[in-house]
């Protein structure tokens, strides 16, 4: 038992955090809150390619990858250590291509998947966008119908998925797909990798309360050949669960960093704001209230630093991962909702006002952290798997 | 970082829980629940005294075994979990202040019977006026020709009347040294100490005790000269948080494993109740709380046997331990229906505890506030 950093990753944890300190002197803060805000929605600056060669250059997009690939085999612990700092200084993130759908391919993949896609993800050639929901599929996603059908060396993909967020700025898409109607719908999936530029994939943007883009990408008689098919046919439905398993641990570095940061900055505008003749920190309720934050968000860490434990054993923290996720993402809408009434009139400043404490972040996040709550496993169906993996208690009746 | 368990701890939890499923069923807890109960099993006693579990975290030269205050931790999480009297803990209590401000004497004397099973002891700290600041404890000690006299009024003394040892927090007399705050270590026989029993909740015991210059020997206040008395209880008021927030867990554990039992056994329109997902995630919440506070209790444990700072850690276990036991009993009852309200079914056993314990070193709300004033002054 340790609930401190080890040496070597305090030392890492030092040198992430210098290397922060530079990108944030350099402006990428502001850059990243433009793009996350909405407000800019262009293709990567000079500053922002900069940052993501320099991530390669180090080997920290690839930290947790085998050896043998490139990577440096890092702990769950060190990689969440990247995953937290990057989002606590509001920088840009490792790529999910990296973080989830390659060890994905590392596990289930053909030989002949991790030589023709491991390189080139490395490298930054390419990019996937996650194609898995569709406008009757979401969170029943196993009930999906975009079909993939073999003729001769290729699939024809025909269909139309939603949510798909990645798709104006990825290469290709990590589709899943029907390659078996006939069979019950968990064991007829299959994932296909589908270039982005190949005739007939048709991207329509979608604009979220968050300020987000997403898209609905169409595909129609899309030809691909059976070379871009992840592991075995119809086997797909567990590389999807699967890959949720893998991004547990770096998701919830970013997310605790991000209520970290949030918190921070609450304490430090509790500290500064005058409001009515008194400091905001004086007045023992809002004490009171950022001690209940606090002791939330110490909890929600802890959970983390479990999920990366129970992953550097080498097992699932498929019931310690759900918890995190859920007590996470519903945190995210308490604390910022908790700032609004701290901050009173001045809490419903957005970004744009030269007014806004933090370029409006509480207002931001509070617009972004609904899509938390649902993405990656909405969390009613979260509180199922708790139930049933952690208490052993039966199925849901659905 | 390193948040889990090692094997060995793993393999002591897994033996701790098996022993005490052979040892202590809820036949026992309510044999010695009071009003008609002792409040205590000697038999039961005499099994954790032979397992060596009161010696755990003690040096070996202090006739300990040497663990750690984890090790303790683990064992202390059973105890919650399979409600073991109280008087494991407030002699855990007495037990951690001899050894942390007794004498070499005051330890052959007093710890070293009690880590061999042989003495029941407690700490009297609470007044009518004062619970957690020292500061305000209005009982005295003065000082005799030989040894010290005691006087004051001590409340909610955890099986003060079974214990042959009660130590007293209470302050030196202005005139006299040591200052501050002083531990005087008493026996029930001693003339002058009187009872009176509590009725509580959790059908645990505990006393007033009235102290009326009460004779105690020279050798009876803890921490000679010059030591710090504060200090020292402080340190060891945070340990016992600590444990105590450990108990909880497993207490709070317990409620929810027995629950999820019956919810899957339990049918209701032709299916067992615990598919539905409304139950499901009630118990998912409770399992989410319980598992946020074992977390946050074990970063607690180790800071303090690190010997680091831990306020801010501790106060986050208990109130953590605090809420998630209470919840989780209050929404296990909810799903028990009615058998959760009738005392045939055990449930209650573990919801009177839970309220005790939420009581015992602090509740959440007091410990939330402590946490306010440390963020207020970071």
């Amino acid at each position: 038992m340790r609930f401190a950093l080890t040496p070597e990753e305090a030392a890492f944890q030092e040198e992430v955090r210098s290397f922060a300190l530079h990108y944030i002197e350099a402006g990428l803060d502001t850059e990243e809150e433009e793009r996350r805000s909405g407000r800019h929605a262009g293709p990567f600056s000079p500053l922002e390619l900069q940052f993501y060669k320099d991530l390669g250059e180090r080997g920290w997009n690839s930290m947790h990858w085998p050896r043998a690939y490139g990577g440096q085999e890092a702990s769950a612990g060190m990689s969440s250590i990247l995953s937290f700092e990057l989002e606590y200084h509001r920088l840009p993130q490792v790529e999910w291509t990296v973080s989830t759908f390659a060890p994905t391919i590392l596990k289930n993949g053909t030989q002949e998947n991790i030589n023709l896609w491991l390189e080139r993800i490395r490298s930054g050639e390419v990019v996937y966008a996650m194609g898995y929901s569709e406008p009757d599929a979401g969170t029943d996603l196993a009930s999906l119908r975009t079909s993939a059908v073999r003729e001769g060396d290729s699939y024809v993909i025909n269909g139309e998925k939603i949510w798909n967020s990645g798709a104006h700025h990825a290469t290709h898409e990590w589709l899943a797909v029907r390659t078996d109607p006939s069979a019950p719908k968990h064991r007829g999936i299959s994932v296909i990798i589908v270039p982005i530029d190949v005739p007939g994939v048709e991207i329509t943007p979608l604009w979220t309360w968050g300020g987000s883009r997403t898209n609905i990408t169409r595909f129609t008689n899309v030809i691909v050949p059976v070379e871009n098919l992840i592991g075995e046919e119809n086997m797909g439905w567990s590389y999807i669960v699967g890959a949720l398993d893998y991004e547990r641990a770096d998701i919830g570095a970013r997310v605790i960093g991000r209520l970290r940061r949030l918190l921070d900055d609450l304490v430090h505008y509790c500290r500064g704001a005058v409001r009515d003749g008194r400091v905001l920190i004086s007045d023992p309720a809002v004490r009171r209230q950022l001690a209940e934050l606090e002791a939330k968000v110490e909890v929600v860490t802890l959970l983390t630093h479990e999920v990366c434990a129970t992953v550097d054993r080498g097992e699932t923290p498929t019931v310690v991962g759900t918890m995190q996720k859920v007590m996470a993402s519903e945190l995210r809408t308490e604390l910022t909702s908790a700032a609004f009434e701290l901050m009173d009139l001045e809490g419903q400043l957005d970004g744009n006002d030269p007014l806004s404490f933090m370029a409006g972040e509480f207002e931001h996040e509070y617009r972004y952290a609904p899509v938390q709550r649902f993405g990656g496993g909405t969390n009613e169906v979260m509180r199922d798997i708790i139930a049933q993996r952690g208490l052993g208690l039966p199925r849901t009746a659905r | 970082m390193d948040v889990g368990l090692s094997p060995e701890q793993l393999s002591l939890a897994e033996a701790s829980r098996q022993m005490l499923a052979r040892q202590w069923t809820t036949a026992g807890v309510r044999a010695a629940a009071l009003p008609d109960g002792p409040g205590h099993s000697p038999e039961l006693w005499k099994q954790l005294a032979d397992a060596g579990w009161l010696r755990l975290p003690f040096p070996e030269s202090a006739g300990g075994d040497g663990g750690s205050l984890i090790e303790l931790g683990v064992v202390v999480r059973e105890v919650g979990r399979a409600l073991v009297p109280t008087t494991f803990a407030s002699t855990l209590h007495a037990a951690l202040l001899l050894w942390e401000l007794g004498s070499v004497e005051q330890q052959e004397r007093w710890l070293r019977p009690i880590l061999n099973g042989e003495l029941l002891a407690t700490v009297a700290y609470a007044e009518a006026a004062a619970v957690h600041d020292p500061a305000a404890y209005q009982a005295t000690v003065r000082r005799l020709a030989v040894g010290w006299s005691l006087s004051g009024r001590k409340l909610f003394v955890e099986n003060g009347s079974l214990s042959k040892l009660i130590l007293v927090a209470c302050r030196v007399a202005p005139d006299q040294v040591p200052k501050g705050l002083g531990i005087c270590a008493v026996t029930p026989d001693d003339e002058g100490v009187s009872f009176s029993r509590h009725a509580t909740f959790g059908h645990d015991l505990q006393d007033e005790i009235t102290f009326a210059e009460v004779a105690s020997g020279a050798g009876s206040l803890l921490g000679g000269e010059g030591a710090d008395v504060l200090r020292g209880w402080r340190h060891v008021t945070e340990v016992v948080t600590v444990l105590a927030s450990l108990e909880m867990v497993g207490g709070a554990q317990a409620v929810i494993d027995r629950t999820a039992q019956y919810v899957t056994g339990r049918h209701a329109f032709g299916k067992p109740i615990g598919s539905f997902q409304a139950v499901q995630h009630h118990l998912a919440n409770a399992a989410m709380a319980v598992k946020g506070a074992d977390l946050a209790a074990w970063q607690a444990a180790w800071r303090l046997a690190e010997g680091l700072s831990a306020a801010r850690e501790v106060s986050i276990a208990k109130a953590s331990a605090g809420r998630a036991y209470k919840e989780a009993t209050v929404i296990a009852h909810q799903l028990h229906g009615g058998m959760g309200y009738i005392e045939e079914t055990d449930l209650h056993l573990w919801s009177r505890r839970a309220i005790a314990a939420d009581l015992r070193h602090g509740s959440a709300a007091y410990h939330m506030q402590r946490l306010a004033e440390l963020v207020g002054a970071l």
